[in-house]
């Protein structure tokens, strides 16, 4: 047979009715649709529901929901019947609670043949949390992608419910729609009966509360299956809390730069970092200070060691701390960071506050504010020729006493202080060695000077302090 | 006559191409499987965890076009297949009735490497798949955070003060095959005075330092899903020494003292008992002893113990 040539015009006719062809059907397509809400009595909302002439059409029934600021949600989802003619029921109840990024959401569910299930998942700060008791431990992660998967409750679609009024509904102003099979044909089946009613926010579009009943006559399943979705505390949940015996990661207190091995637990981080001692110790004052943080005294560091304590207020009243272990093994520093909420504040006061009188890890030389006027009668000026500890740290500085801190033992510190009074011509009253503490008392004219040292931790405290005789 | 016979040939082939495609198939859902337990980075042969999930069929988001669609028996039945490459898992397969559920199931690592777990849901609709490393066997190290935070009416003023302990140690495994753990670690306790005597214009008191040791013992469960842990503190065995506080008055006269302990009650030591997951983690636990109902008797006390376990 001899192959047929096109002539060019019929192949562009034909191309001209093809594409009025794809042109009239996606417009034919569109026919099939909702109306969009055109009419003047119609709303719409981006998330496809639509309001028209007393008609509601939801295709998602969960949209809407990320435009509210917080919210809370009781949703329930009942099975009870028989499949294949055994005994079926399932229960699923989850309480969820909404406050901008963050998110709780309490899962419990009974069903024929199955394990329950107790899940509690919260999103805070970024970080996931997941509890399978109550009251225990939560596992966590610094990252919340795995809870944030999408894959959660469910409610129907409805297409053509039909308006019966206007009601207000956990003190929100909202549209009542009454419902049944036709709206419901996906969950209904060829066979079932259906009814439902829905309210959607006035303004908002969100669904508000929602109450399905389905009876399911026929098939392998026979029985009834309900849906039940409520929403309340719009906009006036304050804060999502973690559930009781759930810790919550460190996730605010930073991590030095260049970190390595690190491991988050709640309460709990550790990392590994080439920094040294001194930088870490400052890395942490530099970053808590600005953050509202107060450091406690405490120990000094030593022989690679050291202990930050650092407290702070919470908006609600509560106290908040932290532990800031630093150890430098093998030419690297491993960093230990817990931290823990009290019920009570944690607050030095002011005189004796690192703000006012100097902690052992904030020396400070000049003496605290309000301190230097005060003129002891009995006691009298540190005089100028008395002998410093080589190397001590000065904790505590007044006109009459100073408190010096060393790593040194006190062994040694006595045996300073034996011979440099001596030598810069006091005469020694007394001594007192005992274990772990010994004082001296050294004159000279009218002068008395009381030389206290002791044993504290790993550091060795002396006080020095003048009276007159 | 030919060109009538092509054109109507272009036109219904065109018609094929474009018309919209009607399907008649009843039901055709997309869907997803989930695991949302948070999973250790490290998981020991023989340690067994619940892991839990949620499965879902999603409904069309438009309205069936016709009878053909509209699905006979609605209620589906959702299945989940689970596999794992180095351990069991328990049920292997799970199916319930309905388009949405959770569920729960077991897995326990048989044999070192790297793990993959495998949810299948409904023969190939959506898969989840889940990494993790599995180990011969585990260690923890032992971390202790306790805090008191402790009130009581002076005469004239409220005395307070806050106290943190930390302590460190590790809890080996006896590797005779047995279930038990058992470890040692040391404590460091720290003691601020946080309130100013009334009489005093200037207070210093420095924090008082303590130290010892404390001993850990651990049992796995039968089904390796748990561990049982409980931490001992000893006395320190040396002198505690309080560092010198100093009071200015407001005459100008000083006034200082000191304070010491020696040894240690056993018998008031604290103790700490609680169960972890095997993965470790962090609790919140109770501390018991006759020392902590003494402190209790003596003022209004807050306290609380944190454990965390790493394994390692």
């Amino acid at each position: 047979m001899k192959p047929t040539r096109i002539n060019p015009r019929y192949l562009f006719t034909l191309l001209a009715i093809g594409l009025m062809i794809l042109l009239l059907s996606c417009n034919l397509g569109s026919l099939n649709l909702p109306s969009g809400g055109s009419t003047s009595n119609s709303t719409s909302q981006p998330n496809g529901l639509t309001q028209t002439g007393g008609v509601l059409n939801m295709p998602d029934p969960t949209a809407g929901l990320s435009a509210l600021q917080s919210y809370h949600m009781s949703y329930t989802s009942t099975i009870k019947g028989s499949q294949k003619g055994q005994d079926y029921d399932s229960n699923l109840t989850i309480d969820e609670e909404v406050v901008e990024l963050d998110r709780s959401e309490l899962v419990q569910q009974t069903n024929t043949g199955s394990q329950p299930v107790y899940l509690a998942m919260v999103v805070l700060n970024g970080a996931g949390y997941t509890q399978q008791e109550a009251g225990e431990a939560c596992q966590a992660a610094t990252s919340a992608e795995a809870l944030n998967s999408g894959l959660t409750w469910q409610l129907p679609p409805v297409f053509g419910a039909k308006q019966v009024g206007q009601e207000t509904v956990n003190n929100i102003s909202a549209t009542h729609y009454q419902f049944d099979e036709k709206s419901v044909q996906w969950q209904a089946g060829q066979n079932g009966k259906a009814q439902g009613d829905v309210w959607i926010a006035q303004p908002g579009g969100y669904v508000l509360k929602f109450q399905l009943t389905i009876q399911l006559p026929s098939g392998d399943f026979q029985g009834t299956r309900t849906w039940s979705y409520e929403l309340s505390d719009i906009n006036s949940v304050a804060q999502i809390s973690l559930p009781k015996g759930c810790v919550a990661l460190i996730n605010d207190i930073p991590i030095m730069e260049g970190a390595s091995g690190v491991v988050q637990l709640p309460g709990f981080q550790k990392y590994v970092s080439s920094a040294n001692l001194e930088q870490i110790t400052q890395f942490y004052k530099d970053k808590l200070t600005t953050a509202g943080w107060s450091l406690l005294p405490g120990v000094e560091p030593q022989g690679g060691k050291g202990t930050l304590e650092y407290v702070q207020t919470q908006k609600d009243g509560r106290g908040r701390f932290a532990v800031i272990m630093v150890d430098e093994e093998n030419g690297q520093t491993v960093v230990v960071v817990r931290s823990a909420y009290t019920k009570k504040p944690i607050v030095m006061d002011s005189t004796t506050g690192s703000g006012a009188l100097p902690a052992t890890k904030n020396p400070v030389e000049t003496p605290a504010a309000g301190i230097e006027n005060v003129t002891p009668a009995a006691s009298a000026s540190l005089p100028a020729d008395l002998p410093q500890y080589p190397g001590a740290t000065v904790t505590t500085k007044s006109d009459s006493m100073v408190i010096l801190m060393t790593t040194d033992s006190p062994d040694q510190v006595n045996t300073f202080y034996s011979q440099a009074m001596a030598q810069a011509g006091y005469t020694q009253a007394n001594s007192m060695p005992a274990a772990g503490i010994s004082s001296q008392t050294w004159t000279k004219d009218q002068l008395q000077v009381i030389v206290v040292v002791m044993q504290q931790g790993s550091s060795t405290q002396i006080v020095l302090s003048a009276q007159q005789k | 006559m030919k060109h009538t016979y092509f054109k109507a040939l272009f036109i219904l082939l065109f018609l094929s191409l474009a018309m919209p495609q009607r399907t008649v198939q009843a039901y055709a859902p997309s869907g997803g499987v989930n695991v949302f337990t948070t999973l250790p980075e490290l998981i020991c042969v023989g340690d067994s965890y619940t892991m839990e999930g949620a499965a879902g069929v999603d409904y069309p988001p438009s309205e069936p076009t016709g009878p053909g669609q509209i699905p006979l028996a609605p209620l589906v039945v959702t299945t989940v297949q689970i596999s794992a490459t180095h351990g069991k898992v328990n049920p292997p397969m799970i199916s319930q009735d309905g388009d949405f559920y959770y569920f729960s199931f077991t897995y326990t690592a048989t044999s070192e490497g790297n793990e993959t777990l495998k949810l299948i849901l409904n023969s190939g609709l959506a898969t989840y798949t889940e990494n993790f490393k599995v180990q011969k066997s585990c260690d923890y190290d032992a971390f202790l955070l306790t805090y008191m935070n402790f009130t009581t009416q002076q005469p004239g003023y409220e005395f307070r003060s806050f106290t943190t302990t930390t302590g460190m140690g590790t809890m080996k495994r006896l590797r005779t095959g047995e279930l038990y753990l058992q470890g040692t670690g040391n404590w460091d306790l720290d003691e601020d005075i946080l309130s100013k005597p009334p009489d005093c214009v200037q207070w210093y008191t420095p924090p008082l330092i303590a130290n010892g040791p404390f001993d850990l013992d651990g049992k796995l469960s039968e089904e390796g899903d748990a561990v049982d842990v409980i931490l001992q503190f000893l006395p320190s065995g040396k002198p505690i020494f309080h560092g010198i506080s100093t009071c200015t008055h407001a005459d100008g006269s000083q006034g200082q003292g000191w304070g010491m302990a020696m040894g240690g009650n056993p018998d008031l030591a604290a103790k700490i008992q609680t169960t972890f997951p095997a993965d470790g983690g962090t609790q919140q636990v109770e501390m018991t002893g006759a020392g902590m109902n003494i402190v209790q008797s003596m003022g209004d006390l807050e306290y609380t113990a944190q454990l965390t376990l790493v394994p390692r």
